[in-house]
């Protein structure tokens, strides 16, 4: 069923009740998945605030949020998606819900991953932003190729040679020893944490 | 999700030394419309390019997207009728809403107005029955009885009753 966006902003009731039947199912998905993978748990009630908040939002000032909204762009159900995630993430954000560490946390103990290579020299167009996108989505997000070829629009060979190329570029710069420091050649060797190098 | 290679880990491990190091190129968050418009492909390729570009940097866009990657977008779940209700309520009355509105409007207004006139056509009908002499002769007698009553101190029952058998045409 369509749902007349353009008599929904001019304030016709009947439109807006078949917008809400139509779409309060996907915006209160949205909020529910929002929460569960933020929260671990979900209050009902507070789902039920945040679906009201998102149909609130949507008509404020003047249905400002909704006029944005562009069908030639992006399909209502995967924009008012994002739009319902943002709106639920906003408000965890504002409540901050106590947190307690789960360990004790010793400051003698060094972070155990990911120090940050702030001696190591990376120009800026080293890798292009496509290879950065890749090398993130394969490595950080852990997506398998197909997983990472579906994220980005293209095909898996696309992928496997985009990470192929980043890889190699990366190894011929630290090969040709072009870094800042470090004394091992330019290898980009294990990263000590700031500590251990001060010492 | 991850099909763990052991051709990966070489890659994997170069990748998390210089991770830190790689230099980010900072570029304002995209509009939920134009994410939604990579998710559903249909950007220009100058714009999913822009789009690609500060996915490369931004954890929060990228975490966005990869929410939505998951999330059936096109979800019929129960949703309670009082949420139902309550965001309906946000926006007033229809057309025929309204129409009805001010037909039911227009019938009370109309009916006062009956009640006026009829009340009126009582009282100018009464009056023409019940004339200005008669009307004088009650004052007069009205105030008769109101000036013993004050000068005896207690009602005169009598002079009471003959004044409203008076009265009565």
């Amino acid at each position: 069923m369509d749902v007349d966006l353009d008599a929904c902003i001019r304030g016709d009731k009947q439109s807006w009740d078949a917008f809400v039947d139509r779409w309060a199912g996907v915006i209160h998905a949205a909020v529910l998945r929002a929460f569960k993978s933020r929260r671990g748990f979900v209050d009902q009630a507070d789902v039920e605030d945040t679906v009201q908040d998102v149909f609130v939002r949507l008509l404020k000032d003047g249905c400002r949020l909704l006029k944005s909204y562009d069908p030639n762009r992006a399909s209502l159900s995967t924009w008012l998606t994002l739009v319902a995630r943002s709106v639920a993430i906003d408000r965890l954000r504002k409540r901050r819900d106590p947190t307690v560490p789960l360990e004790p946390h010793d400051p003698a103990q060094p972070a155990p991953d990911r120090q940050p290579a702030s001696y190591l020299s990376v120009p800026m167009h080293l890798l292009s932003a496509r290879q950065r996108l890749v090398l993130r989505l394969v490595f950080d997000e852990q997506m398998s190729v197909p997983e990472a070829a579906r994220f980005i629009g293209v095909d898996e060979q696309t992928i496997r040679s985009t990470k192929h190329k980043a890889l190699t570029r990366l190894r011929q710069h630290f090969a040709s020893g072009r870094t800042t420091d470090s004394g091992d050649g330019g290898r980009p060797g294990p990263v000590q944490p700031p500590r251990a190098r001060q010492q | 999700m991850n099909s763990h290679e052991p051709a990966n880990d070489d890659g994997r491990q170069l990748w998390r030394r210089i991770d830190g190091a790689l230099p980010r190129e900072p570029s304002a968050c995209v509009s939920p419309l134009e994410l939604a418009g990579f998710a559903d492909d249909r950007l220009s390729d100058q714009d999913r390019q822009a789009v690609e570009g500060h996915l490369a940097d931004c954890g929060a866009c990228r975490e966005a997207l990869l929410d939505i990657a998951g999330a059936d977008r096109e979800a019929r779940a129960f949703v309670p009728p009082s949420v139902i209700d309550a965001a309906k309520g946000l926006v007033g009355r229809s057309r025929d809403d309204a129409g009805r509105w001010i037909l039911g409007t227009i019938g009370a207004l109309g009916a006062a107005a009956a009640s006026i006139a009829i009340c009126f056509v009582g009282y100018r009908v009464g009056s023409a029955w019940y004339g200005p002499d008669e009307i004088l002769a009650e004052e007069a007698l009205l105030s008769e009885m109101s000036f013993g009553l004050l000068a005896s101190g207690e009602p005169d029952l009598d002079l009471l009753a003959d004044a409203f058998e008076e009265m009565t045409p």
